[in-house]
């Protein structure tokens, strides 16, 4: 392809415009919603979050390639284009090639105006990150091209505003009615990349590169193709979805995996050791204080824990991590616990309380989207259970207390010292391993 | 009056860019060319004929634009129903409605057309630079089509025609909107183009045809008239015949001499 061919179409094709568009879109997107985001701490999450935007910016990306594919017959220019010897597929490569250009610089200064931030807040530098932006990358260079496509098959005024409107709809149908693993046929990604220790399955990104250049594929072929060779454009759809719908996972669990690099142990020197993710280092300082704490009230129950170390598998505690050690409390840090820097951005007795929800153990029922009433009821006795605890090691009632924590909250406070360390042990004891209903055993109907 | 046939009147010494035999071509459900036989070579070829003669229809089909029904047609030796690509890369070619990139300067336009000629990248710059020059529009050059006349966006669809310096060049109606000096230039672009080219020019104008082409075409109804020298054209004519000049008198007559022939087919 000609640079001279190339620099012509950078400068009089819809493609600059579609660059500036997605500029000014994203970054306004990006102002608005993402600004206080705790993804702007760590650059897997601050990726993902990108990807999220293109929920937005691939429509814009699809509607400039369809405005731009109708301007051979707005301009009356097919019938002198049918009479030049360089074939059709040649011809549409600097005008997609500029497309290209554009939407991806257009993508990577929206994702550079935040690096610098992310590069000051997080403690964990890495490059793991990068698949994250390139697919997404590839993602708007395939709405781009698909648009092409399009707007060459069906060249009117009203395709690009249609299929800019069609295809937002249809991308946040994916996401919110869909779901499953065809809701990792859009760009987005979901929210979980928001938790610090994950990354993105290799198979998904996989996949999606797949599906993505599948459809990059389709746009130019259809602008190409003439007449029936336009058919032609089915095939790459249909082989990427035969080939990406399958490495997809089924479960949002398999969509991620852990990141070592982020999970790496950063601890106290001295002891009792306080550790956390090398992604959250920035937070243990104002751990290290609640967490001994923590550490001392706990000290007289059987079993006690000897150090704390942050749960880098469940954030969300969203799965049990069991049978948990006895010798460690765990401590999730889920990200409306930090701010952008990941530093705690509670205060120590707030951070105390959770470190001692179920006398210092991790939860049993896991909680879920779509619970239903019993499992909610389940999940809510589990709870109240767990804060009644860490109020009797504290002493006092937490401010988290629900109705029925303070309800239950005199009778438990009355109890003599002997009955509450007894009824505690039983609970951390029943807590580690899952056995038994933590509220019976804490109200004594089922103490053992 | 004798109508005379293609065989007899092709200048010798033509290399036959265009031979066409038996040639149809359609027009939507219309075959509006219907049987032409045709030999054109290097020079300038005057396609004279009354409105939906054909003229646009074959010189779309010569432009590869429109496939032969029936019938042949070799263009610069090579069949046009073949791979076309090796005639198109000698084609310069300028559509009755020309079309344009508006925000396009002239220089990138014609910069365009040329790559899409498959014109070697290093040969660009110069040949756009001449084909401009050429026209006329050195001095606008750099401006953007949108902003152009309509006779200076003929003078740059006609730079396009010419920048891969074309064998054969297809130029309908390409005077349209040019001023009396400009189509007085635009003549002697046409004799340049002839010396080395075939040049087939379709137009209502028959003094452009007496002033600059080697060859008039004269075609009616899909078919082919009359092809001689505009000399034999002026000379056809009468004093009773229609027309301000001798060419155009001569055309009149060659046209009516037809349609009597015509009628008496009938």
């Amino acid at each position: 392809m000609s640079a001279r061919v190339l620099g012509i179409e950078l400068r009089r094709s819809v493609a600059l415009l579609a660059g500036a568009v997605i500029v000014a879109a994203g970054l306004a997107v990006a102002f608005m919603m993402f600004q206080k985001d705790t993804s702007l701490g760590q650059w897997t999450a601050y990726a993902g979050l990108m990807r999220y935007l293109l929920e937005i910016l691939c429509p814009l990306a699809i509607g400039a390639g369809a405005w731009q594919g109708r301007r051979e017959r707005r301009s009356g220019m097919t019938e002198l284009t049918a009479t030049v010897s360089r074939p059709a597929w040649q011809r549409v490569l600097p005008v997609s090639g500029a497309m290209a250009i554009t939407v991806v610089v257009g993508y990577a200064v929206v994702f550079v105006a935040g690096v610098v931030q992310v590069a000051g807040n997080t403690t964990y530098q890495h490059l793991g990150w990068l698949p994250i932006p390139l697919v997404g990358a590839l993602a708007l260079i395939a709405s781009g091209w698909l648009g092409l496509g399009i707007g060459t098959l069906l060249p009117s005024a009203i395709t690009a505003p249609v299929l800019v409107a069609g295809s937002l709809m249809g991308l946040i149908a994916l996401r919110v009615l869909v779901g499953g693993k065809a809701a990792l046929l859009s760009p987005e990604l979901g929210g979980v990349l928001s938790d610090h220790f994950v990354a993105p399955a290799p198979r998904v990104t996989i996949a999606q590169v797949i599906w993505f250049a599948a459809l990059a594929v389709t746009g130019i072929v259809l602008a190409t193709g003439i007449g029936r060779r336009r058919l032609f454009a089915l095939l790459p759809v249909a082989l990427g979805l035969a080939v990406a719908l399958p490495l997809l996972p089924a479960t949002r669990e398999a969509t991620y995996v852990a990141d070592p690099g982020a999970a790496e142990p950063v601890c106290t020197a001295d002891l009792p050791r306080v550790c956390v993710g090398k992604a959250h280092a920035n937070a243990l300082q104002p751990l290290v204080g609640p967490a001994r704490e923590a550490l001392r009230l706990l000290a007289p129950l059987p079993g006690a824990p000897t150090s704390v170390a942050e749960n880098t598998r469940d954030t969300y505690m969203t799965s049990q991590v069991k049978p948990q050690p006895s010798d460690v409390l765990l401590v999730s840090l889920p990200t409306y616990w930090l701010d952008n820097r990941s530093r705690l951005s509670m205060t120590e007795e707030e951070a105390l309380s959770e470190l001692l929800l179920g006398a210092g153990t991790t939860p049993c029922v896991r909680y879920h989207e779509d619970p239903n009433p019993a499992e909610l009821e389940q999940y809510r006795r589990e709870l109240d259970a767990r804060h009644l605890a860490a109020g009797l090691l504290l002493g006092k009632p937490l401010r988290t207390f629900g109705s029925e924590d303070k309800a239950m909250w005199p009778a438990l406070q009355a109890l003599s010292p002997e009955e509450k360390h007894r009824r505690l042990g039983a609970l951390r004891t029943a807590g580690l391993s899952c056995s038994g209903d933590l509220m019976e055993i804490l109200t004594g109907s089922g103490a053992r | 009056m004798r109508v005379v046939n293609a065989a007899e009147t092709a200048p010798t010494g033509y290399a036959e860019a265009v031979t066409a035999t038996g040639l149809k071509v359609r027009a939507g459900r219309r075959m509006a060319v219907d049987g032409l036989d045709l030999a054109l070579g290097t020079g300038v070829h005057g396609l004279l004929g009354p409105n939906g003669a054909g003229k646009t229809t074959l010189i779309r089909a010569l432009a590869t634009v429109l496939r032969p029904a029936e019938g042949s047609l070799d263009l610069l030796g090579l069949p046009a129903t073949g791979n076309p690509r090796e005639v198109r890369r000698k084609l310069g070619y300028l559509p009755q409605d020309f079309g344009f990139y508006p925000r396009f300067t002239v220089r990138e336009f014609v910069t365009y057309l040329a790559w899409l000629k498959e014109m070697s990248k290093v040969d660009i710059p110069a040949a756009v630079q001449r084909a401009i020059e050429k026209v006329g529009l050195a001095d606008r050059a750099d401006d953007r089509m949108k902003t152009l006349s309509g006779g200076m966006l003929r003078r740059a669809g006609i730079a396009q025609a010419i920048v891969n310096s074309p064998e054969l060049v297809l130029l309908d109606e390409p005077t349209v909107g040019l001023d009396p000096a400009q189509r007085v230039e635009f003549r002697g672009l046409l004799r340049e183009l002839g010396e080395h080219s075939c040049v087939v020019v379709s137009t209502h104008l028959v003094e452009d045809v007496a002033a600059a082409c080697t060859d008039v075409v004269l075609i009616a109804s899909g078919r082919l008239v009359w092809q001689g020298t505009p000399a034999a054209l002026a000379a056809a004519g009468g004093a009773d015949d229609v027309g301000d000049s001798p060419t155009e008198r001569g055309y009149s007559a060659l046209l009516a001499a037809h349609t009597d022939r015509r009628g008496a087919d009938w």
